[in-house]
């Protein structure tokens, strides 16, 4: 019986499979726009936010439902400009490549204590009260950007990934960077790991470009009409359209998305980073 | 010049313009009581934080349908400022409506909850009634922005309207928006910002948007075109509380929750200790005389005040 694509539901017997490929290249360095934070102390808030509210929304009665395998994958150079590409999982689960999330919210690396701002509904104040953080990924930030490298390295996690779950919805790639690629175009390595599929349709692949600029975000462009550099429109021809539940997802959520809408955010700041998370993340049937 | 020490000087004004239809009867996003009590929580709150400034009037304005066919608009204090458009913060303390013993309860997740009770002063209690026409709103706080003012005064900043809206609808208000952001005061135009608070299960928040393609279409987007942009002082005293908001942003928050919108009104503090007079910050430096309106620029402030006043 035909099923659309992007409709297969997660569960134990057919998990999700979300990879996280971070860009650790000097760059992140420098601070993100509107913040004074650096680019990657943002970034790994941001990721380290979501692996807890999975964490969080996988738990049930009988513990955390193992229905979906995460890896958090870095890349960048050493002082000889030779690629490193490997796990960002800090901890126990260093150096694993992919994890299953009740083991991610069994094993954080450490608990961080940070500031949380919390309102007060009686009085109307807001209050500044000390909140545990788990962390698995820690900042980075050295060398160059191979980026077709960590596409090359995702191609091979993903494709045995998916010969073990082969009626699973597709796996989500999330790509976050600052810059170009400088081993050459990384367009036929994203083309070649959005070939992969699964039953249920082709490897989505959403990219996430961070700025320090406080210029305005692109979100789920349309067409490459309007962005404003190489970089932008290397981008967007990377990032996949967003299939029909994304879509409908994008629009609940107040996204005024365009048809043929790409899972794709430029120029970012800390605010749009967890939206495009969120949004790239939370729309597969049975995660909402 | 700033006006020297001895020179009577207003700080800034603050006109709080409240929609108080039943939409407003909806819970909060982000919270657990009525948009219209969270409002009025967040409102005394902030009054009783500006009682000890200095030079600042405030006033507290809503709209709403009368029961019948028509509108009840007008200012909101009760009390002992019943009848009054105005009040200098320094007379806030003195005249609360009534004082409740609340309890301040909030949770810390490595010490457990923590409360305690306090005495909060009230001012504003919500009354809500069937919608009208915000233009009706509008039009009531161009008047109020330019009444009384003292023709020796001098201003050290524009007027601040903050304007809080019930549902979105389609409504052609942008030209009575406009009539208020185009009123020229001793300060300088009036800042207008806007409030939308989401609902149980509200999409994204929007907030400080700087370019209105972050918005749905529609509504929401009008929203975006009546909102003033925020002065780079707003901007830094945000961007402090670990607000991200990028240059251009507007004065406006869309779908926003409880927090959001303390956090808003935590802009009005700002407003007042950065307009303070002595502050050392430049005021309109035209001095501009009280007052004309652009729109009707045969009027008068005395007689546009003359005319609020009936």
């Amino acid at each position: 019986m035909y099923r659309a694509p992007y409709t297969q539901s997660i569960s134990r017997q057919n998990k999700a499979c979300f990879l996280f490929l971070l860009d650790q290249s000097f760059s992140m360095e420098e601070p993100l726009g509107n913040s004074s934070n650096r680019k990657c102390d943002e970034l790994v808030a941001a990721i380290n936010g979501w692996l807890q509210n999975m964490a969080i929304r996988a738990s049930g009665d009988e513990g955390i439902k193992d229905w979906m395998d995460i890896g958090v994958f870095g890349y960048r150079t050493d002082q000889q400009a030779n690629p490193i590409i490997e796990s960002a999982l800090q901890g126990p689960l260093a150096g694993r490549t992919l994890v299953s999330i009740s083991e991610i919210g069994g094993a954080p690396a450490r608990i961080d204590t940070r500031m949380q701002y919390l309102p007060d509904e009686e009085t109307g104040e807001i209050f500044q009260v000390p909140c545990e953080m788990p962390v698995w990924v820690d900042p980075r930030a050295e060398g160059g950007t191979p980026m077709c490298h960590m596409f090359y390295f995702a191609h091979q996690v993903l494709a045995e990934w998916i010969s073990r779950h082969p009626r699973s919805f597709p796996p989500i790639v999330v790509h976050i960077t600052d810059g170009e690629s400088q081993d050459g175009n990384p367009i036929p390595y994203a083309d070649a790991m959005k070939s992969l599929a699964t039953e249920d349709g082709n490897v989505l692949l959403f990219n996430c470009h961070v700025s320090m600029t406080a210029a305005d975000p692109f979100m789920f462009p349309a067409s490459d009409q309007g962005l404003p550099d190489e970089l932008a429109r290397a981008l967007f021809h990377m990032s996949s359209v967003l299939p029909d539940p994304f879509f409908r997802h994008g629009q609940a959520e107040g996204f005024p998305l365009q048809p043929n809408a790409r899972g794709m955010a430029f120029n970012a700041d800390m605010v749009c980073l967890i939206q495009f998370l969120n949004m790239g993340t939370q729309a597969a049937p049975g995660l909402r | 010049m700033p006006p020297s020490p001895s020179e009577p000087c207003l700080g800034g004004r603050v006109v709080f313009l409240i929609d108080e239809s039943e939409a407003l009867r909806e819970c909060i996003a982000g919270g657990t009581k009525a948009k219209a009590e969270s409002i009025a929580t967040a409102l005394n709150s902030l009054l009783n934080q500006i009682t000890t400034v200095a030079d600042l009037e405030v006033a507290v304005a809503g709209y709403r349908g009368d029961g019948g066919s028509g509108a009840d608009v007008g200012c909101r204090w009760a009390g002992p400022l019943a009848g009054r458009r105005f009040v200098p913060t320094a007379a806030l303390a003195e005249a609360p409506l009534m004082i409740e013993t609340r309890v301040r309860r909030f949770s810390v997740p490595l010490a457990g909850g923590q409360e305690d009770t306090v005495q909060f002063p009230i001012w504003y209690v919500p009354q809500l009634g069937g919608s009208i026409f915000p233009v009706l709103g509008y039009g009531y706080c161009r008047h109020l922005v330019v009444s009384g003012i003292a023709p020796d005064m001098a201003w050290s900043r524009p007027p601040l309207v903050i304007s809080f809206v019930g549902d979105l609808l389609p409504q052609q208000v942008d030209i009575a928006v406009e009539r208020v952001q185009t009123l020229i005061t001793p300060g300088g135009a009036p800042l207008v910002f806007h409030v939308h608070l989401g609902g149980p299960g509200a999409c994204r928040p929007v907030l400080y948007p700087s370019n209105k393609v972050h918005l749905p279409p529609g509504p929401p987007r009008d929203l975006f075109d009546w909102s003033s942009m925020l002065p780079e002082y707003m901007i830094a005293a945000l961007r402090a509380a670990k607000m991200p908001v990028s240059a251009g942003a507007r004065g406006m928050i869309y779908n926003a929750s409880v927090a959001d919108l303390i956090r808003m009104l935590s802009l009005v503090r700002t407003y007042a200790e950065q307009g303070a007079c002595g502050s050392g910050l430049t005021p309109n430096p035209q001095n501009t005389p009280p007052t004309v309106d652009t729109r009707c620029p045969g009027r008068s402030a005395s007689e546009m005040h003359s005319e609020s006043q009936t």
